[in-house]
């Protein structure tokens, strides 16, 4: 069974509107891809930047996964929520992004988006009252299948600096240019 | 080559005469296994370790609208997984105390420290991580916390494109701060800042939910790795 290393850190969010954000991340694969050692999911501490509009994280990220398939490379899905004074929180921008196909050293720049609102009433509970929209159902952040529905709104971006270690895929004849 | 991995432990010479006829043992030994696994590609292979080499220093400390102590110093310690197993040197350090106060107050605050270990282990996961606290003493004597930073070691293959620009890999200072207005009075009354009990929970990813941290100035490394037997255990990390 080939295996895969993915070690690195959630560095940090940028260009998001609210100051006070954390971010809940998780790595999905396909059937063949079983995790050997480490958590696919976490959920970063609330972070902000006293003097930048950024948010530092510095979440590292340690997992071991084995597989025998190429079917369903792992993907990194996050989802940024913002919390007030009042301690509500809400979503402020969902993404994924895959995890390069070549060893080494990645810098991953997930660029995320948040549903619009489409009404007058919900741009103003938006800004004021703690949140807008959010997804019913979060199969919408790595599927494509029913997306012609949602009207959504570009946010930040999420930065992810990942190194991965491959194991034994050259004697299941698997290169990497 | 099989000498040398046995003789990476710096420990009594009482050890290394026992092992004499182990080693012995162990090269008659695999000889045989290394030609079976060439024609025969479902042998198991031989466990063994790779030993991973870090050397590099802690260079500076910069605080963009100044540090508003007079000394600041690091105490750093070194995290790593289950698999992992120290080979030399220091766990933990101290450095010494540095200002700059006769200079511009968002200059870079030099440290200088270094760092020089090995570590030896059998799977890459729980790779060693650095966690540095940073600590401010203003006149009268009084240490609070500025921060804490964390960084991965160097993993093998990172960092080779861009080498020429700078090696400086640079951690942002996360503070916490207190979950209520009563901790922050209190804090700002007595002048110390609060600290965790364990910052090691920083280090591992899934005990952080609910805290709460601002992040202000950043630490900077420069940090290098040297891998061996790693190619030998399967480890692919050059496309």
């Amino acid at each position: 069974m080939a295996e895969v290393h993915v070690i690195g850190q959630l560095l940090k969010a940028v260009d998001f509107d609210e100051p006070h954000l954390y971010c809940k991340w998780s790595l999905q694969s396909g059937n063949a891809w079983r995790l050997v050692q480490g958590e696919v999911q976490g959920q970063t501490h609330v972070s902000s930047h006293r003097l930048q509009n950024s948010s530092d994280f510095a979440q590292p990220i340690d997992i071991h996964l084995s597989t025998a398939a190429l079917q369903g490379w792992p993907r990194l899905l996050v989802e940024v929520y913002a919390v007030n004074v009042l301690q509500q929180c809400w979503p402020v921008g969902y993404g994924f992004a895959h995890l390069p196909a070549r060893p080494g050293a990645h810098r991953l720049e997930i660029n995320t988006w948040r549903i619009a609102p489409s009404t007058w009433w919900q741009s103003i509970k938006e800004k004021f009252g703690g949140g807008g929209a959010a997804l019913h159902k979060t199969d919408l952040l790595y599927s494509g299948v029913e997306r012609y529905k949602l009207q959504t709104r570009s946010s930040g971006k999420i930065i992810v600096e990942l190194n991965l270690i491959f194991r034994k895929f050259e004697e299941y004849g698997v290169e990497f240019k | 080559m099989y000498e040398d991995e046995e003789t990476g432990y710096q420990g009594n010479e009482d050890e290394k005469d026992n092992k004499v006829s182990p080693k012995q043992k162990q090269k008659k030994s695999r000889r045989p296994t290394n030609v079976q696994t060439a024609n025969d590609l479902s042998a198991k292979s031989t466990a063994s370790f790779f030993s991973l080499c870090i050397t590099g220093q802690i260079v500076s400390a910069t605080f963009p609208l100044g540090p508003d102590k007079d000394f600041i110093f690091c105490r750093y310690e070194l995290v790593a997984g289950p698999d992992w197993q120290l080979a030399s040197g220091p766990q933990y350090g101290i450095t010494q105390m540095s200002t700059n106060k006769s200079g511009h107050f968002n200059d870079k605050i030099v440290f200088n420290m270094p760092i020089e270990v090995t570590y030896k282990s059998t799977s890459p996961f729980g790779w060693p991580q650095i966690l540095v606290s940073v600590f401010g003493q203003n006149g009268n004597g009084n240490e609070s916390l500025m921060g804490y930073a964390h960084v991965y070691m160097p993993i093998f293959g990172s960092r080779q494109q861009n080498e020429q620009i700078s090696s400086l890999s640079q951690a942002p200072i996360l503070r916490p701060r207190s979950p209520n207005m009563l901790g922050d009075i209190t804090s700002w009354l007595l002048r110390r800042q609060p600290e965790l009990k364990n910052p090691k929970i920083l280090l591992d990813g899934a005990q952080s939910k609910g805290l709460s941290m601002e992040s202000y100035g950043t630490l900077e490394f420069q940090l290098h790795a040297v891998m061996r037997g790693a190619r030998k255990l399967g480890y692919n990390w050059h496309a």
